[in-house]
């Protein structure tokens, strides 16, 4: 019983309300308690999220689902949704169903009816948001005016595939822009890297190979805007000829052949023939408008602007990633994601693994992040708000930890597991572009009360520290380049104090010896340093991080330096022999 | 030019599950959540292209989700079956403020789930699994609907006492 006599009531009512079985004085009687006091309110809505929870838990619906299934569900159904823009069919339902508790059968309505019915209730619905959306919240659900009913809803947007993306390198997108999940190429598409390489695959047959940085959008079935940074076209099958490539300064042309493309900031344009023939079409001032050019084998041409000067030379296949430097570079990334998964099998077979989270997405909850070390899933961590993202090799999954005031966080359970009597070391691969909040912590128990690493101060070093507040600062490697880096910390007992020492990508950086370390009962978080219930927004990360391994031991320098090597998503000579000569 | 498909299907799959959530806290009438799930993502694609890329995308959807709910139990007034808008809004401003609770409070509910008696566990997956109707129960059991309602009542307080419990040991409560 509560201490609220109230409350016993309402819980009664809200499971109820779960069941669908609530009756009209069961709802009139709900809502005069729910508009007693916040209390009742929250009470209500923690016993709706434990009746969802375990629909969660225990419904088989979600189990078969996947990620990439839902995703490529989803994406068929805008295909199909835009093509009946007149009557969009509705959006497939979430696949969450736990039947409710036997509902009156006269409440049965056959799924098309009620599709229509829904479909048009929502266009009024919309009309009224349209009319209202400025307006403050209360009033929007005061009587509409009735002319408002009238208006349309927009139109649904239309989506035309065009192609797709056959291989990424190293890619790193742009602010603003979207890590690609899937293979289809859309009109409108945008993709803005920093860095890196991706090929887009026209249905026509034309290859496009984006080079980091560069901004380009797919803007037809056989042509897109390249608005800063190089591209290479290569056209070989007929269906293909006349892709065309603009940009501020000009409009390229391809007539059968492989060119690069080249736009600098300032909109200047160089476009370079390495097989065949382009034409050139320059749109600068009033002296060159409409002025076309037919460039050959090895020649080139520069359409600079404002001052209109063009000036013709040979061309720079150097300067370009050809269609076969790319093969050979996809590859190679194969090849070290192949690489990565030996060494993480290897790794978990070592007893002294506590925890590995290699961020693979479980089918059907994308909030949890399995616990793959042989501890098992009593160990998966539960995700607060961060998105999953692409990893830093071929098939692998991050998590983005948006910035400081997200509060993203992933929480460990058991936090008593991770008092170690003895030593032990942590393992985390992230990347981050930049620091924005002194102390922004990767990795925490307790922040203070016993050890994290985080963000030195106000600087560009990462720091391991501990409780007795002997630092260990890794300042000389530079990890805010927007590139995936390891740092690993190994905290050893050593005569009557200890030695804490940090890597970064697997170079020692810092040793430092201190008395001892405290325990804890605050959870192990990742991105956060915000025990629960704390102050919010405290040392929060701003970032990417892609896997996590905890060991009841210190591991060695050559391990370290394994271990950075097998997962570097770039490194290839150092990559291999490390991982070859000190695997787990 | 539209907005690009896969970026909208990777974000809101991403946070389909929170958002369908949300929008069954502010339902009465459960059975209507996953029509409503249907429209709001209908409407999501067809503003997306008003959401600003950065921009944190749950909190964008549920604004969205929350005037969705607003004018579906506005449009189903004549049914008793929904909360009135006031109380609606009250229950979406409760939630908003308790997010990071309601969420730890699934951590406790799995070990909440461990702590019951064997029969009392099974009898919850009996009720939440695929065919879980306490019809379906109740049949397989040989029990009357009515005791394992009861029942049901019974289990799913003694959890909610024992995740208000851990939660406030974490001091959120």
């Amino acid at each position: 019983m509560f201490a609220d006599p109230r409350h016993d009531e309402l819980v009664n009512l809200a499971f109820a309300v779960c069941d669908d079985a609530a009756g009209d004085a069961d709802i009139g009687r709900l809502e005069s308690l729910l508009a007693t006091d916040p209390v009742t309110r929250l009470l209500y809505l923690q016993c709706v999220e434990l009746h969802l929870e375990l629909n969660d838990r225990f419904g088989e619906a979600r189990v078969c689902d996947d990620f990439e299934t839902r995703y490529e569900e989803l994406r068929r159904h805008f295909v199909a949704f835009n093509a009946e823009s007149s009557l969009p069919a509705p959006f497939p339902p979430p696949p969450v169903v736990v039947p409710p508790m036997p509902a009156p059968s006269s409440l049965f309505v056959p799924n098309v009816l009620l599709s229509v019915c829904v479909v048009g209730a929502v266009m009024l619905g919309i009309g009224i948001m349209i009319g209202l959306r400025d307006a403050p919240r209360q009033p929007v659900m005061a009587t509409p005016p009735p002319s408002v009913t009238k208006i349309l809803p927009p139109p649904p947007p239309q989506t035309v595939f065009v192609g797709k993306i056959v291989g990424m390198v190293d890619c790193k997108w742009d602010e603003g822009s979207f890590a690609v999940h899937s293979k289809a190429v859309a009109l409108g598409c945008k993709y803005a890297l920093t860095s890196g390489v991706l090929e887009i695959r026209y249905d026509t047959g034309a290859r496009v190979i984006l080079q980091g940085p560069v901004t380009y959008v797919v803007d037809s079935r056989n042509s897109g805007v390249l608005s800063a940074g190089k591209l290479t076209g290569q056209v070989t099958a007929e269906s293909a000829r006349g892709l065309t490539i603009r940009t501020p300064t000009a409009t390229i042309t391809d007539l059968g052949t492989e060119f690069g493309v080249d736009v600098r900031a300032d909109g200047a344009t160089s476009a370079h023939v390495f097989r065949g023939a382009i034409e050139v079409q320059a749109d600068t001032d009033q002296d060159s408008v409409g002025r076309t050019f037919r460039l050959t084998k090895n020649e080139s041409v520069h359409v600079q602007s404002r001052r209109s000067v063009i000036r013709h030379g040979q061309a720079d296949p150097a300067a370009f990633v050809s269609p076969k430097q790319f093969d050979e570079k996809l590859v190679l990334q194969q090849s070290r994601a192949v690489r990565w998964q030996a060494y993480s099998r290897r790794l978990r077979n070592d007893p002294s693994l506590v925890a590995y989270y290699t961020f693979e997405l479980r089918p059907g909850d994308n909030a949890v992040l399995p616990n793959l070390s042989s501890v098992g899933s009593r160990l998966d961590a539960e995700i607060k708000g961060a998105e999953w993202v692409d990893g830093r090799l071929p098939g692998k999954h991050a998590l983005r930890f948006h910035d400081v005031n997200a509060n993203d966080r992933v929480v460990l359970p058991e936090p008593r597991r991770f008092n170690f009597p003895g030593a032990f070391t942590v393992a985390i691969w992230f990347r981050v572009e930049r620091f924005t909040e002194p102390g922004q912590a990767l990795i925490s128990k307790g922040g203070f009360e016993s050890w994290r690493l985080h963000r030195y101060r106000e600087t560009n070093g990462l720091d391991f520290s501990t409780t007795d507040g002997a630092r260990a600062i890794g300042r000389q490697a530079n990890i805010v380049d927007g590139c995936w880096h390891l740092a690993v910390a190994v905290y050893e007992p050593a005569g009557d104090g200890a030695v804490k020492s940090l890597y970064i990508d697997g170079r020692l950086e810092a040793k430092k010896t201190l008395s001892s370390i405290r325990k804890s009962n605050k959870a192990v978080q990742l991105g956060g340093n915000n025990p629960a219930g704390a102050s919010r927004n405290l040392h929060n990360f701003e970032g990417e991080i892609d896997e996590v391994a905890i060991f009841s031991r210190a591991l060695s320098a050559k391990e370290v330096a394994a271990m950075a090597a097998a997962g570097d998503p770039s490194d290839d000579t150092v990559v291999q022999r490390s991982a070859e000569n000190h695997g787990p | 030019m539209p907005p690009c498909p896969d970026e909208f299907a990777s974000l809101y799959i991403r946070h389909e599950r929170k958002l369908y959530r949300y929008v069954a806290s502010l339902l009465v009438c459960h059975s209507d959540v996953d029509d409503l799930m249907q429209e709001t993502a209908r409407v999501l694609w067809q503003k997306f292209s008003e959401y600003r890329r950065g921009e944190p995308f749950l909190p964008w959807a549920q604004r969205i989700a929350y005037y969705e709910v607003l004018n579906y139990c506005q449009r189903q007034r004549t049914r008793w079956n929904h909360l009135r808008p006031a109380v609606i809004e009250l229950l979406a401003d409760t939630r908003a403020k308790h997010n990071d609770l309601l969420e730890a409070q699934s951590h406790w509910l799995g070990k909440c789930l461990e702590k019951l008696p064997e029969n009392d566990r099974l009898l919850v997956k009996q009720r939440y699994s695929g065919e879980g109707t306490l019809a379906a129960v109740a049949g397989e059991t040989g029990r009357t609907s009515n005791a394992l309602y009861k029942a049901m009542q019974r289990i799913r307080l003694a959890l909610l006492r024992c995740v208000k419990k851990g939660l406030k040991s974490e001091g959120w409560e």
